[in-house]
């Protein structure tokens, strides 16, 4: 009886395992997605003009003409801020432009890019800006990293975050593709946020040394990641198409001096002749290692940062100083070690550093073979400046800063403008 | 699931029953005793079969056992359970059934579960583990007995991985945080040793 029992007992643990095929391990799955909103192309436009002030949420590049700031607000449009008191700026309008990233300004016209399109504004009223033309298909389509293609029938205009638990089977650790649905978008975007300054006056305004725009009298010159365009805008409201040069890849910046254009690349900078300005000729190139590198020049010298980062996959910090008294055969002069630099920007002998975490530093540049250091500006984040006329605008992670550097050595804050949180 | 479940427990109840009222009585033994029940069990699953080991170290009391457990458990995501142990044994002989159940905490082992191309372990905890199930001792030596034993367990445990950046242009652009919790259900067959 008892070996019988010991052998049933035997059978039933040996044949247990078979049940296993109705047990099921699983895995609630929390996570966020982002979902599209789209709007008619009419929608979009007709939407093209001042609109009530927003929050600051993601603050992109800016543009300063006259007494107002022009603030990209990434993706979204353009924040129109009243400067006339630096100490105390104001928002006055927010300008609806999805898929913005760039501007430039001349006069009463504002030139920006609108995802494939570039739009163009009468800002004379900034409170009643007004669309007064599009050119249709002259930037590349968006491509983002990752699984999401838009619906190009229609315009994206904003992304719905959500909240999800699902059931998952367990499928070892990590999340391998978990959310690459058709209709959302998990990605990582290779574009940094920010610009910083070039030094034309009025009334051309002026863009920083991040800026993929830039006026020089009568020609609007815009950069994607592998064309230079050539628009004339002699007829300001009318904007003609006229050239696009192949640059290669990896296109980032342009920064006009004069009769040149300094055009940086991830893997070195470009220097184009405008004598005509129809026709860019490029006359002299410095390469570098693999790197971010926006750049701005003064009459004989071009300062190109390089940072390391993701997206620019260099492993290099550092500040390059470039002789291009001979535009044909730009060398090397000196390097100075940074933290993470970006945008940065020079008036007088003054030059001025978004060193990322590191802070706003700058510097003497009297002597560009020994750049003295005179103040740092620290516990911000910074990645664009424009300097100007004593005030520093600065990009940072917190928001807008102004700074007063009458005394470079004791910058004094002037203003902050917040992003929301 | 859970049909499947009862079935095997009822039949293992039945054994149990047969095996008990076929035992002949034994002479009479302490009432209270210490008894360490060591096992290396298979663990199958809907993941596949993995193994683990278990000490469990307690007081014998008539049929009635109790004591504290800690093992070591491969399957899915590594563990190390800690849990409370209740056993009965069945019958009088050297030869015995017995039903046992096990519940505790869970411990994760540290960066387990942290492996992604993509993200990062930010936060990692434990979770409830459980087992119950019926198995054969067969006594020899004075008191030691080879352990053979089949059941149910499960185990439970979560953690918070920190993704690369996510960027959606104009909304936003920082790490975020993904959640996970796992639930296991497994068969475990035990061989081992009890002294």
């Amino acid at each position: 009886m008892r070996k019988s029992i010991f052998f049933r007992l035997s059978l039933l643990i040996l044949f247990t395992p078979l049940l296993n095929g109705c047990l099921k391990d699983k895995t609630l799955h929390t996570y966020s997605y982002f979902e599209p909103v789209y709007k008619t192309t009419a929608e979009v436009r007709a939407n093209i003009k001042s609109n009530p002030v927003r929050d600051v949420l993601q603050p992109g590049k800016i543009f300063i003409r006259g007494q107002y700031i022009f603030l990209n607000e990434i993706d979204r449009g353009i924040h129109i801020i009243d400067n006339s008191n630096p100490a105390s700026p104001k928002k006055i309008a927010f300008v609806d432009i999805p898929g913005n990233m760039d501007m430039a300004v001349k006069g009463n016209t504002l030139y920006a890019d609108a995802y494939t399109d570039l739009v163009v504004l009468d800002i004379s009223n900034p409170l009643q800006v007004g669309l007064k033309k599009v050119i249709e298909d002259v930037f590349p389509f968006r491509y983002y990293n990752g699984y999401f293609l838009q619906d190009t029938s229609k315009i994206l205009v904003d992304w719905k975050r959500k909240d999800t638990t699902v059931v998952e089977s367990f499928s070892g650790t990590g999340f391998w593709g978990n959310r690459m649905k058709e209709d959302v978008v998990f990605l990582s975007d290779s574009r940094g946020a920010v610009s910083s300054s070039s030094g034309s006056g009025s009334p051309f305004g002026m863009g920083g040394s991040m800026a993929r725009f830039s006026i020089v009298q009568n020609h609007l010159y815009t950069v994607t990641t592998s064309h230079l365009n050539v628009f004339q805008i002699a007829d300001a409201f009318n904007p003609v198409f006229t050239k696009d040069v192949s640059l290669g890849w990896n296109i980032e910046t342009i920064y006009p001096l004069h009769d040149q254009l300094f055009v940086g690349s991830m893997n070195g900078m470009f220097i184009f002749s405008i004598t005509n300005p129809d026709e860019p000729v490029q006359t002299g190139q410095f390469q570098h290692a693999r790197s971010c590198d926006p750049v701005i020049a003064d009459d004989q010298f071009a300062y190109v940062t390089l940072r390391s980062g993701t997206t620019c996959q260099g492993f290099n910090n550092q500040l390059d100083v470039v002789d291009f008294k001979n535009p044909a055969g730009p060398f090397l002069l000196k390097t100075y070690s940074m933290t993470n630099p970006h945008g940065l920007s020079k008036d007088g002998k003054n030059l001025f550093i978004c060193d990322g975490k590191a802070g706003l530093k700058i510097y003497d540049a009297s002597d560009v073979n020994n750049l003295q250091l005179i103040s740092t500006i620290e516990n911000i984040e910074t990645f664009d400046v424009i300097a100007f006329k004593g005030i520093a605008l600065v990009v940072a992670k917190g928001g807008l800063y102004q700074y007063d550097y009458t005394n470079p050595a004791k910058p004094v804050l002037l203003s902050k403008m917040e992003v929301a949180q | 699931m859970k049909k499947n479940l009862i079935l095997l427990m009822i039949c293992l109840c039945n054994v149990a029953f047969l095996f008990s009222q076929s035992q002949p009585l034994q002479p009479k033994q302490k009432n209270t005793r210490f008894q360490s029940y060591n096992t290396v069990s298979l663990l199958t699953g809907e993941s596949g079969v993995s193994v683990g080991i278990q000490t469990v170290n307690g007081v014998q009391w008539k049929s009635f056992f109790i004591g504290g457990g800690l093992g070591f458990d491969f399957y899915g995501i590594g563990t190390t359970p800690v849990f409370l142990d209740l056993r009965k044994t069945f019958g009088q002989g050297r030869n015995k059934i017995f039903a046992y159940g096990d519940a505790g905490y869970n411990i994760a082992w540290p960066g387990s579960n942290s492996v992604s191309f993509n993200s990062s372990l930010q936060e990692q905890k434990g979770g409830f583990y459980g087992d119950i199930g019926m198995g054969y001792l067969v006594g020899f030596g004075k008191n030691d007995a080879l352990i053979l034993s089949a059941g149910y367990t499960f185990k439970s445990l979560s953690d918070n991985l920190i993704a690369y950046p996510l960027c959606v242009p104009g909304v936003v652009c920082e790490p975020i945080t993904d959640r996970n919790e796992y639930h296991f259900n497994r068969i475990s067959i035990k061989a081992g040793w009890r002294f």
